[in-house]
């Protein structure tokens, strides 16, 4: 094992340039998905239940790319080793966020056309007339909601690209300095990142009904995002080596590093999840009540069981196994499983503040938008991937991270 | 070989295993990897640092603790849900040893609500399972263990700096003493010598068990001795440990004090005089109905006061009997028609927008917002099934609007029938608001379309 540094390599290390062609096809059948289900939500007249869809999709996939950012920002801050052979897949998985922000742009286009259908308060005199939201109504404004969005988007961008271009610079020059570059940003940067997202978790999820207001809701959105984030590498890290791309480098050590991480972060979920769920619950304010009442109607309360098993105790249990977490078909399965519940988890913070509707008993026109969204983010992913080493070759905590070990 | 403690002169004891010293890392794991495909399976490695590999090449089998982990976790949250279930939504009137429980209603929460025994249920097992871990580990390491036959080897001192040592035990299947030697020899062990047990004599002597075990009874009879007194009765002071805290000098409410000839230790008023705020003396005010004779303050009253203060307990027997009904009838209980029945405050929009805002707080829990009787707690209470609940008057029935205001002051401070008093919450000038604003709300009800201006009718007339 510890000799794999100077082991034959066999494995592929490069995407090829090609890869930028290949994207079109997937960003093109995205595209049509979620043009379909516009077509769809605007046929049927549920605007407001295709605009919640459009905003569940554009979430799945930016909840992806804050987590990948997140990886690579705590790898350098905390000098990080095992992590190094995956740290290229997480910089380009950082990088879909430039396409994230373009698809975030017609909702702000929505927010300027005066339409309420996505965010209630559009509706000024309603807010105006309603005490609690009048007195959040320079927060709530479409302007000001427009300038923090794109500051959100360009603090992630920006952090995202020096990454990414610093560590690909790392790939052919001047090993050490990039790596002590990377590590002395990370530090602010984690910073930025934490207030950002937390901001951008109220922003655009919380104000979906206005009145509510959740303190621990920007840390629940990043333990969603970095939960999801972190299935999503296994399964590409899995798919990767079934193409015979890094199949040497990324062991099972590695699979065991990423599954430990995940179990942790399905239990760090659950607890987060019921912390605000109990606070809420216990007060019984009804500002505060009104966001789970409407969630513990009709058939939102089986979806929030699902959740209660599905989210965590499920998943919990089975990733307990140390056997489980080193085997990649189980670890895999249960990294699909985990995007498939943080699709859930989304549904269940989005889509019942579709108004108008009763709640919805199938999420279909949902899950097209949100496959959609997903063949999007794949060609950005394969575009950001194109001509690029998957792995930092030249980083002076490669030989570490290839002969990791786990005790 | 058997090269053990040069200056033991000891009888050798049983023969425990071989030790034999490796140069570094590689080659222990190496030395160790080969032991145990031979077929030798109790190996033991001793390095200075942990060495990668080792426990693969050792072929030990996986240690159990994570399954004592999990296994303390789960009785942890039995233990947990358990405990909180009895203590907090379970009640047995009438158990033994003090095992009723009780049932707490806490924030209108149910009594079993997972939701609240969460937090915990989390922190038990937490508990639980880092005792499994550190007291597991502790116990499977063979701790606490006050020496190691190991360490009489002097060699083996080295494997806290940088010796790296295999130990085959004697107890393997495979060991032979000379082939075991000549095999560890082969794979590059040096300094191989035989490790023995301890020679029995110098174990503890054996009185010194018994010695200890007396000691730690002896020890425990002071605390039993503090622990049995403190819930008897007993002629003399008992012991305590904190006297200034368990015995304060001072006299307690509703209890006797030998120092006072009478005994009570609550003093009454010196005869004659009044205490501060005690004098009340505009009945109409304080007690909202007009004095009989005119006579401000309630002859009545004064004279109970009074009478009070000059009563002393008897000694005993029939005449206290006698005191007591001699007493005159509380002054709080007016006849009936002699009911105030105008305002004795100034009535203003203040008075009546403060009424309104007492009102809210005191009352609408109750009686609802508009006075008509079915405020929360009533809804509650009917919701419940209450058999003993009785629904509040409306304050809109006849019988209450045709009250005077003394009236209704009256019930606000003494209360009536079911409903209790409120005059120890609420101060006089408010609960004349509260009236005010009664009187409000029951003419809500009644309004005539006289009632309103004529500009404002006429704007309503023109509405539909
Ligand atoms: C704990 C609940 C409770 C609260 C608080 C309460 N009431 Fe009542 N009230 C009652 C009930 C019960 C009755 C009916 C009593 C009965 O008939 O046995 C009643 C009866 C009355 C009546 C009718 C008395 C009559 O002569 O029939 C009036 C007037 C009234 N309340 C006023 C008030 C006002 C003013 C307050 C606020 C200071 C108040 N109550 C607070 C429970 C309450």
């Amino acid at each position: 094992m510890a000799s794999l540094v100077n082991a034959d390599i066999t494995e592929i290390r490069q995407a090829s340039a090609g890869l930028s062609g290949a994207a079109v096809p997937s960003m093109a059948g995205g595209l049509l998905l979620v043009g379909l289900a516009a077509g769809i939500g605007y046929a049927t007249g549920d605007q407001s239940r295709f605009w919640h869809a459009y905003l569940l999709g554009v979430m799945y996939i930016t909840t992806l790319g804050v987590g990948g950012l997140f990886f690579v920002i705590a790898h350098h801050l905390t000098g990080g080793r095992w992590g190094t052979t995956v740290r290229r897949l997480a910089e380009i998985t950082a990088g879909t966020l430039t396409t994230s922000a373009v698809l975030f742009l017609p909702i702000l286009a929505l927010n300027f056309s005066g339409s309420d259908v996505l965010y209630p308060w559009i509706d000024r005199p309603m807010v105006e007339a309603d005490p609690i939201l009048a007195s959040k109504q320079y927060y709530l404004e479409p302007t000001w909601f427009a300038i923090r969005t794109v500051v959100y988007f360009v603090a992630w961008i920006g952090m995202a690209r020096i990454l990414l271009s610093a560590s690909v610079k790392q790939d052919d020059r001047e090993p050490m300095k990039q790596a002590r570059w990377m590590q002395t940003i990370s530090g602010p940067m984690m910073i930025l990142l934490a207030l950002t997202m937390n901001f951008a978790a109220f922003d655009w999820m919380m104000s979906l009904e206005p009145h509510w207001f959740s303190t621990m809701f920007g840390v629940y959105f990043f333990a969603g995002s970095f939960l999801s984030f972190l299935a999503m590498l296994i399964l590409l890290a899995n798919y990767l080596q079934s193409k015979g791309v890094l199949n040497q480098s990324i062991t099972t050590e590695h699979f065991h590093d990423l599954a430990k991480l995940m179990f942790a972060f399905i239990f760090f979920w659950g607890y987060i999840a019921f912390s605000q769920y109990m606070l809420i619950w216990y007060a019984a304010i009804p500002e505060e009540t009104l966001w789970y009442d409407v969630r513990q109607q009709g058939p939102w309360i089986a979806w929030g069981l699902l959740l209660v098993f599905g989210h965590l105790l499920v998943p919990f249990l089975g990733t307990m196994s140390r056997w489980v977490r080193r085997t990649k078909p189980l670890i895999g399965f249960w990294a699909a499983w985990m995007m498939v519940m943080h699709w859930v988890d989304l549904v269940y913070i989005i889509q019942p503040q579709v108004r108008g509707a009763s709640a919805l008993p199938v999420p279909w026109l949902e899950a097209i938008a949100t496959v959609g969204m997903l063949g999007i983010f794949i060609g950005a992913w394969m575009r950001g991937a194109a001509g690029k080493w998957l792995l930092p070759v030249q980083d002076p905590r490669l030989p570490i991270a290839l002969s990791y070990h786990n005790h | 070989m058997s090269k053990t403690h040069p200056s033991h002169d000891a009888p050798q004891g049983k023969r425990l295993g071989l030790l034999a010293q490796f140069a570094g890392p590689e080659e222990l794991v190496a030395a160790a990897e080969k032991a145990t495909d031979a077929g030798y399976q109790r190996v033991e490695a001793f390095s200075p640092f942990p060495v990668l590999g080792i426990d693969e090449a050792l072929k030990n089998p996986r240690t159990i603790l994570p399954y004592v982990v999990l296994m303390l976790g789960l009785s942890g949250m039995c233990i947990a849900l358990l405990m909180q279930c009895y203590m907090n939504g379970m009640e047995f009137p009438g158990a033994p040893w003090g095992l009723s429980g009780y049932d707490f209603l806490i924030s209108g929460k149910p009594s079993f609500s997972i939701p609240a025994f969460i937090p915990v249920t989390f922190e038990v097992i937490i508990l639980l399972s880092a005792f499994g871990a550190f007291f597991g580990m502790i116990l499977l390491n063979g701790l606490p263990k006050l020496s190691n036959p190991l360490f009489r080897s002097e060699r083996f001192a080295a494997a806290t700096d940088d010796g790296f040592f295999l130990f085959v035990e004697a107890s393997d299947p495979k060991f032979a003493e000379a082939e075991t030697e000549a095999f560890l020899s082969s794979l590059g062990g040096s300094g191989i010598e035989g490790i023995d047990e301890p020679v029995t004599g110098h174990a503890v002597p054996g009185f010194l068990y018994l010695v200890g075990a007396a000691v730690a009874t002896l020890a425990l009879l002071p605390p039993m001795y503090l622990w049995a007194t403190s819930g008897t009765t007993s002629t003399v002071p008992r012991i305590s440990f904190f006297k200034d805290m368990e015995n304060q000098p001072k006299v307690k409410p509703q209890t006797t004090f030998a120092l006072f000839k009478d005994g009570r230790g609550m003093r009454v008023a010196v005869p004659g005089t009044v205490a501060r705020g005690g004098l009340k003396d505009d009945a109409k005010l304080y007690f909202g109905y007009e004095p009989e004779d005119g006579f401000v303050g309630g002859p009545r009253r004064i004279e109970a006061m009074l009478a009070s203060y000059s009563v002393q307990p008897v000694a005993d027997g029939p005449d206290a009997d006698g005191a007591d009904s001699a007493t005159p009838p509380a002054a709080d209980q007016p006849k009936e028609e002699n009911w105030v029945t105008e305002f004795p405050v100034k009535v203003t929009k203040e008075l009546m927008e403060r009424g309104q805002q007492r009102f809210n707080i005191h009352c609408a829990v109750c009686h609802g917002l508009d006075g008509g009787g079915m405020g929360l707690v009533t809804k509650r209470a009917l919701e419940l099934e209450q058999g003993t609940w009785t629904q509040p008057t409306s304050v809109h029935a006849e019988s209450v609007v045709e009250q005077p205001v003394g009236k209704l002051f009256n019930t606000i401070s003494n209360g009536v029938r079911k409903m209790p008093g409120y005059k120890e919450h609420i101060a006089v000038e408010d609960r004349w608001a509260i009236v005010l604003y009664l009187r409000a709300i029951q003419r809500s009800q009644l309004a005539t379309a006289d009632d309103l201006p004529k500009d404002k009718l006429i704007e309503l007339s023109n509405l539909n």
